[in-house]
């Protein structure tokens, strides 16, 4: 089998049928026997037939060896390897009118006010460039992230942004040298969210890819353009590091110091 | 899966429950003319499966085992009643309406290097049956359309289009499985 051939295969996500065909089609796994039987096919079948909403897919439990996964939009890491590695960024970004609107003289570094949601610093404006006294001071001491972010960086912006279903804390850094800057954005999912039901996707094309395991963490690395994103998840953490000004074996570097 | 050190009860219970739903809409299409047949064969599978657990029938895939049954039962049912499609959102077979279905076991081929695939291509040839094989061939190695395959295969061109589909979604389990155990 030709491998060129077999990778194209591999990039197909849907194929298009009339109505009928798509019956034709879980008529036939019907009438298979048990061990041959692929009652996914079933189901999205009938989520066609019936009218059913285009919508995540709810988990199925299959235990058949012709399906032999939960579900084809978990995301699993196993044993070093990404099987389906796709990560969505958010980014959540909105103009503060909603001061203006109910008229709040409060400075906007104690509140600002987004569509959504708001986000409220009580603990005062931290000065501290330092990312160990940032994150003591924002109680986030257990966050896994790269050694030269500790060490050699001055970190700015530091915001941490909180809605119904995550925390979001975002950053900008710059190496002590000037040689390396960039963002970092982590998302902490709340407790009662499975992280493997959400879906995450990449939207944009990047050159280079590589992937690493480091203490068991599966990473991520791309490159796009002169930027470099160091993409991982630890237990309903996901973390997205971009670094500018670095090449990708570099950024693999950085990301083994995890 | 198979059933053992589980009070049989509750793996009925368990087993119906997880299931009844999917049986439901399975049996509310395919019936949907026909609305107390769909609950007698809805209950009817229920009937078989604790049946079957009671007397220690050994069932190696629970869920594909009970849609069998009810996809029996079902058969049975039209040939009755001699009714052929019954279809709860009725449709045109000539409606030329076209709707995606995913093929599924999706993940971004770009962080499988070149070498994995090829050690996969060797690993996957022998898991294909012949006409599967043959069908690949024409497909995605002497590229011709779908038309020209039926025409080969003796057969028509949606048929095609579906055995096609089959190859697709089997091809990409079998690499996910293949990554999986690497």
């Amino acid at each position: 089998m030709n491998s060129g051939a077999l990778k194209e295969i591999l990039k197909v996500e849907f194929l298009s049928f009339t109505k009928e065909e798509i019956e034709n089609i879980m008529d036939e796994e019907l009438e298979k026997s048990p061990e041959e039987m692929d009652t996914e096919l079933i189901e999205m079948c009938l989520d066609i037939l019936t009218g059913k909403p285009k919508e995540k897919a709810d988990e199925v439990l299959t235990d058949s060896p012709a399906v032999s996964d939960k579900t084809v939009k978990k995301i699993k890491f196993k044993k070093g390897i990404l099987v389906a590695a796709i990560i969505a960024l958010f980014i959540t970004v909105s103009v503060p009118v909603g001061a203006k609107i109910f008229d709040i003289n409060v400075p906007e570094s104690i509140l600002k006010i987004y569509e959504e949601y708001f986000q409220l610093n009580l603990d005062g404006e931290t000065q501290s460039e330092d990312l160990d006294t940032i994150l003591a001071c924002y109680d986030l001491d257990s966050l896994i992230l790269p050694r030269f972010l500790f060490l050699d960086c001055k970190i700015s912006e530091f915001e941490k942004v909180i809605d119904e279903y995550k925390t979001q804390i975002s950053f900008k850094y710059v190496s002590k040298e000037q040689k390396m800057s960039g963002d970092v954005i982590l998302n902490i999912f709340k407790q009662n969210m499975n992280f493997l039901d959400r879906e995450m996707k990449v939207n944009d094309q990047y050159e280079e890819a590589k992937r690493i395991t480091v203490n068991g963490i599966n990473v991520i690395v791309f490159k796009k353009g002169r930027e470099v994103y160091i993409l991982y998840s630890v237990t309903g953490t996901e973390y997205n590091i971009m670094l500018y000004g670095v090449t990708i074996d570099e950024a693999v570097e950085i990301a083994s110091t995890l | 899966m198979e059933i053992k050190g589980s009070s049989k009860h509750e793996l009925c219970k368990r087993l119906w429950l997880e299931n009844e739903p999917k049986i439901r809409r399975l049996c509310e299409y395919k019936l949907s003319s026909h609305p107390d047949e769909a609950e007698d064969i809805i209950a009817e599978t229920a009937l078989i499966l604790w049946t079957a657990i009671f007397e220690d029938t050994p069932i190696k895939y629970p869920n594909s085992w009970i849609y069998a049954v009810a996809g029996n039962l079902i058969k049975k049912k039209y040939t009755e009643l001699k009714i052929s499609k019954e279809r709860k959102i009725p449709f045109d077979d000539k409606d030329p309406e076209m709707h995606e279905l995913a093929v599924g076991y999706d993940y971004d081929s770009r962080l499988v290097p070149d070498d994995l695939i090829e050690r996969f291509s060797v690993h996957a040839e022998p898991l294909l049956k012949d006409d599967e094989k043959q069908l690949y061939q024409y497909v995605y190695e002497d590229k011709l359309k779908m038309k020209e395959i039926a025409v080969l295969m003796s057969s028509t061109e949606s048929a095609v289009k579906q055995r096609n589909y089959r190859l697709t979604r089997t091809l990409k389990r079998l690499i996910k499985e293949f990554l999986e155990n690497l």
